[in-house]
């Protein structure tokens, strides 16, 4: 019985090391490119275009030596959305992304607040996730149909 | 008795198998999660040390002080840069009202056009507008200190300025910089004075505490850009006859106080005192392809040393950026 058991917690353990912690399961390998341009046409009430990287880094206050490959679509100004995926070298650098994100978020919102409330709630519901080396941000009209592009990316 | 001693190294032996999953469990996920969280604290600190190196410096709240006493004090601001020959028949005075513009005050249009490599030395403090700029323009070069809402009245005041320590003042970004040039794109979201007098002395105010950071730059003020009337939600106030009754204020302003004018109307404008039809999405943040046409007019509209003279066509842009002392 005892071997039994033993047996199944370690059958147990090895499958929740292979699943990553109860996750999707699914690596994600996603294009930061492609992935931003799908996040991007989430948002409606603007036109998101894309920036060249070394605006994606002056913007989001990225160090560009600690990242694979980048990507970001932003708003002509007319509303807070924006859509950024960044595949860090080493996921080491990934939360510290993350926290770049929150930061930029909360930035964006207190300057909203009283200059366009209505982009004050899409703020608010921003979408921040990190899986892997990624690290994404999503400011868009339309969490929903964000959430299921992110998912369908592993995220 | 014999039984009972042989049992014991084999509960020994699946204890200590166990361990060795757990640990082996704890060094793959855990280990990671323990580094990210080291990590995190260290940004942490970071970003304490510069929120108390910014906010804790005597020198920036002397400054900001002085700032804020030297409001009725901008007409005995200095008037010329050093590097940059001044149009002489503003000099000295201090009118802002219904005068006869210099019109040499007005930036005209080179020959040859610089490249980005002109404004490496060079911070554009805007709004939104401006911000749109930043990003969509193609530009390459250029520190930009923008914000939504950003406007002539709370400018010192308002934290406006995104950093990696949570937002600052313009005066607060400006610290411990030098900078050559100083692109001013403000007004949008001034439109809204009720008595643009008060508007004509807080731009004033504002371009004069500016130069007093960085007296020996050169000073282009941009008039606003038209808007798109028909999408703006706020029309009874964001409307061209409200931007070109600032415009003029802010051309008179420059005459008056020896400040570069820039119009980029002369190319984002449908010719009938009005953005150009399909420019925007909201009738005022621009297309990237109107901000390629603003850059176009930046690299085309820069002063020389004798832009008081009415050739300046004839120079190439590296003698005029050496001529005007801006060392790229």
């Amino acid at each position: 019985m005892k071997k039994l058991i033993t047996l199944l917690v370690t059958i147990a353990m090895i499958g929740v090391m292979l699943t990553g912690c109860g996750g999707s399961g699914k690596e994600v390998t996603a294009d930061p490119a492609k992935l931003a341009e799908d996040l991007s046409k989430t948002a409606s009430g603007d036109t998101l275009s894309s920036i060249s990287e070394d605006i994606l880094a002056s913007t989001y206050l990225v160090d560009t030596s600690k990242i694979d490959s980048c990507a970001a679509y932003v708003g002509t100004g007319a509303t807070a959305c924006e859509a950024v995926v960044i595949k860090c070298s080493d996921s080491s650098y990934v939360s510290e992304v993350k926290g770049l994100f929150e930061t930029r978020v909360k930035n964006q919102s207190d300057l909203y607040s009283s200059y366009n409330a209505d982009e004050v709630k899409n703020l608010d519901n921003a979408i921040i996730k990190t899986s892997g080396n990624y690290a994404v941000l999503c400011v868009t009209n339309d969490t929903a149909a964000a959430e299921k592009v992110l998912k369908e990316a592993g995220f | 008795m014999v039984q009972q001693k042989r049992r014991k190294p084999r509960k020994t032996a699946r204890f200590l198998n166990m361990l060795l999953l757990v640990f082996a469990f704890l060094v793959v996920f855990e280990g990671r999660l323990i580094i990210n969280i080291a990590s995190k604290g260290g940004i942490n600190k970071q970003v304490d040390e510069q929120l108390n190196e910014i906010f804790s410096s005597s020198d920036f709240q002397n400054q900001d002080e002085a700032t804020a006493e030297s409001e009725t004090s901008s007409e005995t601001a200095s008037k010329y840069p050093a590097n940059v020959t001044p149009f002489a028949n503003g000099a000295g005075s201090t009118s802002t009202s219904s005068v006869a513009v210099d019109d040499r005050c007005i930036v005209k249009k080179q020959a040859t056009p610089v490249d980005d490599s002109y404004f490496s030395d060079a911070v554009f403090i805007g709004d939104s507008r401006v911000e749109g700029f930043h990003m969509q323009s193609g530009i390459t070069q250029g520190t930009f200190l923008t914000g939504v809402g950003m406007n002539c009245t709370d400018i010192f005041e308002t934290p406006y300025i995104s950093t990696a320590s949570g937002n600052v003042t313009v005066i607060q970004a400006l610290k411990n910089n030098s900078f050559k040039k100083m692109y001013i794109m403000i007004g949008t979201n001034d439109l809204g004075y009720p008595d643009f007098e008060e508007f004509r002395k807080n731009y004033t105010k504002c371009l004069a505490e500016l130069r007093k950071l960085m007296p020996n730059a050169i000073f282009y003020v941009s008039a606003v850009p038209y808007v798109e009337e028909a999408k703006v939600q706020t029309g009874d106030y964001v409307n061209n006859t409200n931007i070109d009754t600032v415009n003029q204020i802010i051309l008179e302003i420059c005459s008056a106080n020896g400040y570069y004018y820039l119009n980029p109307n002369e190319v984002l404008s449908n010719g009938n005192g009005a953005l150009a039809a399909d420019a925007t999405s909201d009738g005022i943040h621009m297309y990237p392809e109107y901000c390629a046409k603003w850059l176009d007019y930046l690299h085309t509209h820069y002063v020389t040393a004798d832009s008081s003279s009415s050739d300046s066509e004839s120079e190439t842009a590296s003698e005029s950026e050496t001529a005007s002392g801006a060392s790229l």
